[in-house]
């Protein structure tokens, strides 16, 4: 998983010594370079210093907020006197998890605060939606269709997901068929549109973004995934369906089991 | 509503938002220092919600601990929060290595205490909802004292639905483990409810119940509590004259010691409401041969200030006055604001009507500070009718009548307490 770290260096060492294992991080230097990364990777989770331009200040963080409210945010930071309204006002956005530098960054308990952060993440959220759709599904295989969703840049192919699977490409295929599902190929689309349909939520994505985020090459393709899916353009996707009817429809068209016999009546 | 008013009052907290206000409000450095020495003293016991299971969970427990500790040993001797704070975290490196954290909830639940009458509302709430997070089922008695404090913090916070939703999830858990007496006190405190919220008779109505459970049950304490409740009241609902005998009544089944005294004072003071000055000098005279606690003892002192005042006996006056500045500094502020407020009103029949004002407007000030809206209304009344020159012992209130002959039982038997 991808972690934005916009704190000061030596937090951002604390942090990988911490949780690089599990994590990796890429790091903003300046609020200006984390919005770039954040539009731009596959950034799943933020930890912050509100102090990160030398002075507290909390703007930069409700911006986050606002513009990514989908996003997990930890803040990182050091108590002094200047912190204080900055929590205050950072509370009020809703952001809950603050870890204090001296006092909650032991090693333990940075890997622990990342960790209870996944639950938020918005990968993981969808995959917990469909966990019914894959109900029988081996765990190396539902956790590399996850990890399809948040690697992106990392999956190109069927062969990818057999491979981060760790079986051959035909019984991954077979899983598939048994469960009544679409074909792996098919199913990696409809989930990164569905994925890319939540992201899209968030005010601070433009669907080019989107794309970027997703590892499409060109906004071009991105678009003709989701006209496939959905049957509409990424920008009426965005205001038309609520995260819940979007993937009611993936539901109805893809998972309910007819989607080999529509196949084949086609 | 109940869940969700009650989850709203656990999320705000897990923030400690009312620490960091107070460390954003506060004056001087010192201020400042221990707001933040409480809000880290918040967030370790926080840790302890978790289960520590693993060698490195606890060092990183460990870490947190040792940076808490240094910074609150550093903070004032004498600063009574500091001090609290110093023993929650002695209490947490006890129970590092402990199965149970039942250990850390009595310094929690006197912390909680102390910003209570230090009327630090919204703080002692924060740290009631932190200790309450703590159940693991295992020590109901604490989670059931934690309960009943909360409810009373919420309803001294006019958050009367989240008190009542406190009041019930208490009642319940009492129930479900036999703890009747605990049963009863909160079916008091909701009772009390009714009383905040206007509806007197619905509040009487349920205090005479549980009085009425509580002697059946054979609970002498729970019945003397909820006695004691139905004399404030029936003084509220303007039934003096039916508030005495059930106040002395209280008194009388009370085995406590403090509950008794309290009792008295109230008796006292619900006498001297109705004019009998020498039964509620009695009454009062009585409760200070008992040598009770500060506080009961700096209400009863303030009582007396006024019956003096009333009786014209400057003598007594001026002696209840020097006693009552010895107490000042350590009574809560809203103490202080009725302390002024007996000042003024006392000096002013006395016919020094200077200094009668002078003490009013503090009791002014104070109660606008505190966010004291009775007092404040009671305050300016006083000062107005001061400053409009009128006989100022002449708009006291006159006796009441009738006597009933429970209330004159009463007095017999308060003028019969020895001396």
């Amino acid at each position: 998983m991808l972690v934005l770290a916009a704190v000061p260096k030596v937090f951002a060492v604390k942090l990988r010594r911490a949780a690089g294992q599990r994590f990796t991080f890429c790091w903003a230097d300046g609020w200006g370079c984390a919005l770039d990364l954040i539009r731009r990777e596959p950034v799943e989770m933020a930890v912050v210093d509100p102090a990160l331009d030398g002075e507290p200040r909390s703007q930069e963080v409700e911006r986050l907020r606002v513009l990514f409210p989908s996003l997990p945010l930890i803040l990182y930071t050091k108590l002094s006197p200047a912190i204080v309204p900055v929590l205050l006002r950072v509370g009020e956005a809703g952001i809950r998890e603050v870890l204090l530098d001296g006092y909650d960054d032991h090693p333990a308990r940075l890997s622990d605060a990342l960790v209870d952060e996944t639950a938020r993440v918005l990968s993981r959220q969808l995959m917990e939606e469909i966990d019914d759709v894959l109900d029988g599904f081996p765990r190396e295989l539902k956790w590399a269709l996850e990890t399809m969703v948040r690697e992106p840049g990392s999956f190109h192919t069927v062969q990818d997901l057999a491979d981060r699977a760790r079986m051959d490409r035909r019984t991954c295929t077979r899983w598939f068929t048994k469960s009544h599902l679409p074909p792996p190929k098919v199913m990696l689309t409809v989930i990164r549109v569905v994925y890319a349909h939540r992201l899209l939520q968030d005010p601070g994505y433009t669907v080019e973004d989107i794309a970027a985020k997703l590892g499409y090459a060109k906004p071009r393709s991105f678009a003709m995934h989701v006209k496939e899916v959905f049957g509409m353009t990424p920008g009426d996707l965005r205001v038309s369906l609520a995260p819940d009817e979007a993937l009611q429809i993936v539901r109805s068209r893809y998972f309910n089991g007819e989607y080999e016999r529509l196949e084949s009546a086609s | 509503m109940t869940a969700t008013s009650i989850e709203k009052v656990e999320q705000s907290s897990r923030f400690h938002e009312p620490f960091l206000s107070r460390a954003q409000r506060s004056e001087s450095t010192l201020e400042q220092r221990r707001a933040l020495g409480a809000f880290l003293t918040l967030r370790l016991v926080d840790q302890f919600a978790r289960k520590q299971e693993s060698e490195e969970a606890r060092a990183g427990l460990r870490y947190q601990m040792k940076s808490t500790r240094e910074y609150v040993e550093v903070l004032p001797s004498n600063a009574v929060d500091a001090e609290h704070q110093r023993h929650i975290v002695a209490a947490c490196d006890r129970v590092i290595d402990a199965d149970s954290r039942h250990s850390l909830w009595p310094p929690m639940l006197a912390y909680g205490f102390w910003l209570e009458k230090d009327l630090q509302l919204l703080e002692a709430l924060d740290v009631l909802v932190t200790i309450l997070r703590l159940y693991d089922g295992t020590n109901a008695r604490d989670y059931l004292a934690a309960t009943r404090q909360q409810a009373r913090v919420l309803r001294l916070l006019g958050r009367f639905d989240e008190a009542h939703d406190a009041y019930d999830r208490g009642e319940r858990l009492a129930v479900g483990t036999g703890d009747q007496h605990s049963a009863f006190v909160l079916r008091i405190g909701r009772a009390i409810l009714h009383q905040k919220r206007g509806n007197l008779p619905e509040s009487e109505r349920q205090l005479r119940k549980v009085a009425a459970d509580a002697e059946e049950a054979g609970d002498t304490a729970a019945r003397a509590m909820a006695t004691h409740d139905l004399a404030i009241a029936l003084h509220l609902a303007e039934r003096t004259a039916d508030a005495v005998p059930m106040a002395f009544l209280a008194y009388e089944l009370y085995e406590d010691r403090l509950g008794r005294q309290r009792a008295l004072s109230d008796t006292g003071a619900l006498l001297k409401e109705m004019g009998h000055l020498d039964a509620a000098r009695r009454a009062l005279h009585a409760v200070l041969e008992e040598n009770p606690s500060r506080e009961v003892r700096s209400r009863a002192v303030l009582e007396l200030l006024e019956v003096s005042a009333r009786t014209g006996d400057r003598f007594s006056f001026e002696r209840w006055r020097r006693e009552a500045e010895t107490l000042r500094d350590a009574l809560p502020v809203d103490e202080v604001c009725n302390l002024e407020f007996a000042l003024g009103t006392g000096l002013a029949a006395f016919g020094s009507t200077g200094a009668g004002e002078r003490h009013l407007e503090n009791a002014i000030a104070l109660a606008e500070q505190a966010g004291l809206g009775e007092r404040l209304f009671a305050a300016e009344k006083a000062l107005h009718e001061l400053q409009e020159r009128r006989d100022f012992v002449a708009t006291l209130p006159k006796p009441e009548q009738p006597m009933t002959p429970e209330l004159q039982g009463t007095i017999e038997r308060v003028m019969a307490l020895a001396p």
